[in-house]
């Protein structure tokens, strides 16, 4: 069972839905009382990175968060600011600490000739290593709609890069992944991500 | 970042209609099987606008393919996101800030916001900081170069370029272009004011009206440079029209994104 958590910040339907046509088997959690029963964790999450956090705390997930990825080794799949929030800090919300789940900071894309800010569109996305079905060297399309995006300590767990000035469009830490992009909107090659995630 | 083709549905009362010059209406199609068809051709994204003037939604309970529970847009949006992998844009009739929650929460990922950011100019604001600029789409609707609202009824009396430059300022995410004497015209898109807009705004920029034929769509982004070009007729009308818009802009090496596959469930 996949538990979606729900900070309360952003809507679920779009990843809900995506869930329901795969038919996979998954429940929205309210409450860290709900992380019991579930295998894996999605954070999934617009709006901006110090709304993300406040959610995280008001709702009690941060520790047990933690607790089931880092001490039980659960995977954790986190979506667009989901993905941010895995990391330290943001150049959107001074002074906030992320989850810190991954080392590195959140930064403000830079101006770029081959795209505008807010970055909205699909992104040909070149897959560095094996990642959620997609094979190391494959090329796919992922629908992208950001203003920040994250920059690991490590480059090594980068698995997607994107534009010629090297987007992190997904990255993977052991258990711990995260996408930019949206997978739930990103048809055949994100509904590949999702389903693959739901059979680790 | 890839160029988009956009489909964009027009509807009336609950039904798909053929719109020209914001006048006339003419029905064609039912939204949710509508919807399945733009899916199997793999559509860079979908935009709905109601351009009802009431709330009567009139479902056609004698056509089959319609369900029961359909009875008003949000539950449209429910079923039409049911089975659409690729971003959901709604608009039409957007008043409230609890107008646009609900419309998310149907399962639209932006809503696409025009009478009311004239009504009242404190709305984007508030709504930018619940929904955030991601979510958030202006239309532009413009007659001689000044904008229109109130289904294009209302002279605003305010130039393109300068409402187009403080919605930015005030951090709208995107912008679709319209031109009203262009609509339903199929006589190439309005690339002057479209050009006018893209080289000064940072924010990305969505060209509607005036799609003819597949060559208007090379025309647009070669001349014009949009994010996005959007149409609603040509895509109703011309069978396989999606793919061979896509194929014309591949061999003009505008930079689109390829998707041959229908859905796979599997």
């Amino acid at each position: 069972m996949i538990a979606v958590l729900n900070l309360g910040i952003s809507n679920l339907t779009s990843v809900l839905n995506a869930f329901e046509f795969l038919k996979i088997d998954f429940c929205v959690a309210n409450t860290p009382e709900e992380f019991d029963k579930a295998s894996k964790f999605i954070l999934p999450g617009v709006g901006s990175f110090a709304a993300g956090m406040n959610a995280l705390e008001s709702k009690r997930f941060i520790e047990p968060l933690k607790k089931v990825v880092l001490e039980e080794e659960k995977p954790l799949l986190g979506i667009c600011l989901g993905q941010q929030l895995l990391f330290e800090s943001s150049e959107e919300s001074p002074g906030i600490m992320g989850l810190s789940l991954i080392k590195g900071n959140v930064l403000k894309l830079p101006e770029n000739a081959d795209y505008d800010i807010p970055r909205i569109g699909w992104g040909e996305s070149v897959f560095l290593k094996d990642f959620l079905g997609h094979k190391k060297r494959d090329k796919a399309d992922f629908y992208y709609i950001h203003s920040f995006s994250v920059q690991p300590e490590n480059f090594d767990v980068v698995t997607i890069s994107t534009e010629n000035i090297n987007i992190a469009g997904a990255v993977k830490q052991e258990n711990i992944y995260g996408c930019q992009f949206h997978p739930e909107k990103s048809y055949n090659a994100g509904l590949k991500i999702l389903r693959e995630f739901s059979r680790l | 970042m890839r160029k988009r083709l956009i489909p964009c549905i027009f509807l009336k009362n609950g039904l798909i209609i053929r719109s020209e010059n914001f006048k006339i209406h003419q029905i064609i199609g039912n939204p949710v099987t509508e919807v399945a068809r733009y899916n199997d051709w793999a559509v860079d994204e979908i935009v709905y606008i109601d351009i009802s003037k009431d709330s009567n939604y009139d479902f056609r309970r004698d056509d089959h393919k319609y369900k029961d529970d359909i009875k008003t847009k949000f539950d449209l949006i429910r079923e039409v996101s049911k089975v659409c992998f690729v971003p959901l844009a709604f608009g039409g009739g957007i008043r409230t800030i609890e107008d646009i929650r609900k419309i998310l929460h149907s399962g639209a990922d932006k809503v696409v916001l025009n009478t009311i950011l004239f009504i009242n100019k404190n709305f984007l604001k508030e709504a930018i900081a619940i929904f955030g600029s991601q979510a958030l789409v202006a239309c532009v609707d413009y007659i001689d170069n000044f904008v229109y609202h109130s289904h294009s009824t209302v002279n605003s009396k305010i130039s393109v370029l300068d409402w187009c430059k403080y919605l930015e300022n005030e951090g709208i995410g995107e912008i679709i272009l319209n031109s009203v004497q262009r609509d339903g015209k199929a006589n190439g898109y309005d690339i002057k004011t479209i050009k006018e807009v893209v080289d000064n705004a940072k924010i990305p920029i969505v060209a509607l009206s005036g799609a003819g034929d597949y060559f208007d769509f090379v025309e647009c982004f070669q001349e014009a440079n949009p994010s996005a070009v959007a149409a609603g007729n040509i895509f109703h009308f011309k069978e396989l029209s999606y793919y061979h818009g896509k194929q014309a802009l591949l061999s003009s090496n505008i930079d689109i994104r390829q998707e041959l596959e229908a859905l796979k469930v599997d």
